[in-house]
């Protein structure tokens, strides 16, 4: 999972990542990473309730690419959820429901 | 935030077609980045930039008394400046706090101009309405300001207006032939030019009529083309002013500080009579007064507006925090109560965590050798 371009436009660059550990449980909701920008400081809260997976350390190096490519390379964190969540989308399924395509 | 319609600059087309990221800066819909504060900020300090600056104010002094008028209304001394200098200066209240802070330019033996912050326009025009003693004309609506900025500034700029290659650092002129006063010059087609800006970098800031604003800002980005040029928005401003340690306006000070705390001592002359003045002369007798303090952090955990700061003996909050895209990591200015030594080390407790920071002198980033600037 990863912010979606419309979040990397407003937060403006990022110049810094930390995320929850690796194995780490989380609910719904739960914070996995928070992001410092130029502007503002967030945190990017879990889709769904699992255990974190992965981290995406190349943004760590590089969080640029969290704004130059939200959906590929500035990806976040892997969850490996708990049960059925119909309810996540994809990027693609992102810009169907905001009317990008 | 009231439900306000917020004011545009002429240029707010620009803006939107070149992709600007709008946002409410002081009741004006002005661009925050075009796409990236970061690379915005780099093209100023490697190349050159293009900022719309017309949300800010412009004031005309004018009149036999104008000059003794805004002396008396400003921590440096203007009135014996020759026409066509500009002087960054501050305007106190009677306690010594500062008002606003701006650059005053002689445009004529009887005129000055100056720049009040957008924010801060009204409340300095009612200031100076009443104690100038002179005919005070806010002309803001009727001005467009573009601040182009950045080592390569000057070969823009002298495609522009050859004359303007041959400015001095703080000078400035009217391009073109005519006569009359600012605003008339103006409004006949001239421009007013002058080699000040907000970035620490060479550069210029044009002062055209409104209805010629759109015209210049599409010849500047035209001609700066091969350079390199990019439209600048209000982030990479703000980035690059704290990079120097420049006063932010509602932020650096509020109405509760005063020039001596600021540390901008030099915008102060003595030697001359100015409303605060008294305020001051106690203040610096009494010793004993918060400084404004650079802070050099670890790392690049972004302090900011508000966040305490914990030096040895030391206590303070930070004014303004951001990112230095030159130096990769987070800065920060804010006041200490008692002096801090350069070098020494203070934390900044920052969302709750404790972030280390070496006291530095100011600026963060020093001026790099400029050409045709003879300050």
């Amino acid at each position: 999972m990863g912010i979606t371009d419309h979040a990397q436009s407003e937060l403006t660059d990022v110049v810094f990542v930390e995320f929850e550990k690796v194995g780490k449980k989380v609910a719904k909701g739960d914070v996995v990473a928070s992001v410092e920008s130029v502007k503002t400081v967030s945190e990017v809260y879990s889709p769904a309730a699992g255990e974190i997976a992965a981290v995406n350390s190349s943004v760590t190096e590089k969080p640029e690419s969290i704004n130059q490519d939200p959906y590929g390379s500035g990806w976040f964190v892997v969850i490996k959820p708990e049960g059925e969540n119909e309810e996540l989308l994809d990027a693609a399924g992102y810009r169907k429901i905001i009317g990008e395509e | 935030m009231e439900d306000a319609v917020l004011k545009r600059t002429p240029l707010y087309s620009e803006h939107v077609a070149l992709g600007g990221h709008m946002v409410d800066f002081a009741g004006w819909e002005m661009p925050l980045h075009y796409g990236s504060i970061i690379e915005e900020h780099m093209a100023v300090r490697e190349r050159v930039g293009l900022f719309d600056v017309s949300h800010m104010g412009e004031l005309l002094f004018r009149g036999d008394s104008a000059a003794s008028g805004l002396d008396r209304l400003s921590t440096n001394s203007l009135a014996g400046r020759e026409a066509g200098t500009c002087t960054y200066t501050h305007h106190l209240d009677g306690r010594g706090m500062i008002i606003d802070d701006t650059i005053a330019t002689r445009i004529s033996r009887d005129e000055f101009l100056t720049v009040p912050n957008a924010s801060k326009t009204g409340e300095i025009l009612d200031w100076v309405g009443s104690r100038a003693g002179c005919e005070v004309e806010d002309v803001s609506d009727s001005v467009c300001c573009l601040a182009l900025q950045g080592p390569q500034a000057i070969s823009v700029a002298e495609k522009v207006a050859p004359e303007a290659a041959g400015l001095g650092s703080f000078r400035g002129l009217f391009t073109g032939e005519g006569s009359g006063n600012f605003i008339e010059r103006l409004g006949a087609g001239g421009m007013y030019i002058s080699r000040t800006g907000y970035t620490g970098e060479d550069g210029f800031e044009f002062f055209v009529h409104s209805s010629r604003g759109a015209a210049l800002w599409s010849r500047l980005m035209a001609e700066g083309g091969s350079h390199g040029i990019s439209p600048v928005g209000l982030g990479a401003r703000d980035s690059l002013r704290l990079e120097k340690c420049y006063l932010l306006s509602g932020t650096d000070f509020d109405g509760s500080q005063t020039t001596l705390e600021t540390g901008y001592n030099w915008i102060i002359d003595w030697n001359h009579e100015f409303i605060g003045r008294e305020a001051l002369e106690r203040q610096r007798e009494k010793g004993a007064y918060p400084r404004l303090t650079s802070f050099l952090t670890d790392g690049k955990v972004i302090p900011r507006h508000g966040d305490a700061v914990r030096g040895d003996g030391a206590r303070g909050n930070v004014t303004s925090g951001g990112y230095s895209p030159l130096l990769g990591r987070a800065v920060a200015m804010g006041y200490l109560d008692v002096p801090a030594e350069a070098g020494s080390r203070v934390t900044i407790s920052v969302r709750g965590r404790e972030i280390g920071a070496a006291v530095v002198k100011p600026p963060f980033v020093r001026a790099r050798k400029k050409s045709g600037v003879d300050a």
